[in-house]
């Protein structure tokens, strides 16, 4: 079995819509006083930026840097796209997170035809690891020197023995204890036996001891669940009217959800193709932050999504596919998440009043107003009572 | 068994979340380019979507007069401001 990790570098970067836009030269920070830096150009990096940093700090560094705001919107349907496109390669895709991803490979893949569409496609540039496991194909992927190459593993061990232990999927306080047992390298660690490094370690040390020499039997996940609900509509005659594009996708949106696949389950994606006269058509990728059991709520999400698709042209039809889909939904099982969840909140909340000598006010967010037409008075924070 | 929580909300003790901000709204030949002071950023707005009026508790002390504006921005966000009539202020608002 071979396995195929397809890696991004600064994926937030390469796949932010200003800059790929702009080609810029200059120091470019991804990131907002929030969240900090979530990623930064080689040009940013080079003038001592790094991950851990907050924004202010960040612009001290490079004061002529453009900071670009998040888009996670684009991130995501970007990522949807691109494991979309993985998926015509291998029916094994694991969507590992933003940027990182798993396929099974067969002989007859195409590595440079991969690349080069991802390229063409997204114009992101990824590097690709072809090995026998998940570990040294994500090495792999993770030490090609240049963006969009392919880099294929033979001699797994002997291509590990030189890379630093950092690379381990392990805690960083773990990383601490096996640098002060002097191993730095992966084959410090593959010279080691196993029973040593099981006694100090314990499953884990085994587990270290496998990636080391190149033995990762961990399987690919499959993205998702392969059953899809998809409903069509055609219109008599070519719509102009988004209002009535609209009507058109609720219409369907209600169809769908009440489909025996559907009915009483949860939906993760929704993949909209609205297809316009003369023009390729449009694809829109709404994925749900939760998955969705409610035609209503799906429709919601949707709606603000092609609202914000720009398309000119006459729509003759419009194609709506329900994937993701999921268990079915039980009242009860939520009914004891509930109690669980409280359980905690209430443990944690005497905790923290304990430690406070119960001087503290806590607060939970409350719907006040939820039809005021002031936004700011919708949401407030009221005494939290346990 | 968990007490419930619910008790009578007194609006003394409400604060509110999601207030809007303060920013500065310039005007130019292209459209409207906003500069949200307080990230110290300048906003593209590609085009105006939609625009509203709400004139609200005129009969009270404190009455409400908005002019609220739709906005998508040219990274593809859509943001929504508005303008206070009385005072001639601009505020950004989380709208949902």
């Amino acid at each position: 079995m071979k396995i195929a990790c397809v890696y991004i570098s600064n994926y937030f970067l390469q796949a932010h819509p200003q800059y790929t836009n702009n080609n810029t030269k200059d120091a470019v920070i991804i990131g907002n006083e929030e969240l900090g830096v979530l990623d930064f150009s080689q040009e940013a990096a080079s003038m001592g930026i790094t991950y851990d940093i907050s924004l202010q700090q960040a612009l001290m560094f490079a004061p002529h840097s453009l900071v670009l705001e998040p888009s996670y919107d684009h991130y995501r349907n970007t990522w949807f796209k691109l494991l979309n496109i993985l998926e015509y390669y291998s029916v094994l895709v694991e969507d590992h997170k933003l940027g990182h991803a798993y396929i099974q490979i067969t002989d007859k893949f195409d590595g440079p035809q991969l690349l080069n569409i991802i390229k063409k496609e997204l114009n992101l540039n990824c590097n690709l690891g072809i090995a026998s496991g998940k570990f040294p194909s994500f090495v792999a992927a993770l030490h090609a020197k240049e963006n969009n190459e392919l880099k294929i593993i033979n001699d797994v061990k002997q291509f590990l023995s030189s890379i630093p232990i950092d690379v381990l999927p392990i805690s960083f306080e773990t990383k601490k204890d096996l640098i002060s047992f002097g191993l730095r390298k992966l084959g410090d660690i593959s010279k080691q036996r196993i029973g040593p490094m099981e006694s100090q370690f314990g499953d884990l040390g085994k587990f270290i001891w496998n990636l080391s020499n190149g033995a990762d039997d961990r399987t690919i996940v499959s993205r998702s669940n392969p059953i899809a609900v998809s409903e069509t509509i055609e219109f008599d005659y070519p719509i102009t009217d988004l209002e009535i594009v609209l009507l058109g996708i609720k219409n369907i949106t209600n169809k769908a959800y009440m489909s025996d696949k559907l009915s009483g389950r949860f939906a993760g994606l929704a993949s909209v193709d609205i297809y316009i006269s003369g023009r390729p058509f449009l694809k829109i990728d709404v994925p749900f932050w939760n998955p969705i059991s409610k035609p209503e709520d799906a429709f919601r999400i949707i709606k603000n999504s092609v609202n914000r698709a720009v398309f000119n042209g006459v729509v003759y039809k419009i194609t709506l596919r329900f994937l993701g889909i999921q268990g079915e939904s039980s009242v009860q099982s939520h009914f004891l998440q509930n109690i669980d969840r409280d359980n905690n909140l209430v443990l944690a909340i005497n905790q923290i009043k304990l430690s406070m000598n119960n001087d503290i006010p806590i607060y939970k967010i409350q719907e006040v107003n939820k039809w005021s037409k002031h936004p700011e008075e919708r949401f407030a924070l009221v005494d939290y009572f346990i | 068994m968990v007490k419930t929580s619910r008790r009578t909300v007194r609006s003394s003790r409400l604060l509110y979340l999601n207030k809007p901000e303060s920013i500065t709204v310039k005007n130019n030949k292209n459209g409207i380019s906003i500069n949200i002071l307080k990230k110290n950023r300048l906003l593209k707005v590609n085009q105006v979507q939609d625009k509203w009026l709400v004139k609200d508790r005129w009969w009270k002390s404190n009455p409400i007069s908005r002019y609220y504006y739709k906005l998508e921005l040219d990274t593809g966000d859509i943001l929504v401001i508005f303008k206070d009539l009385l005072t001639d202020k601009w505020y950004k608002i989380n709208w949902y």
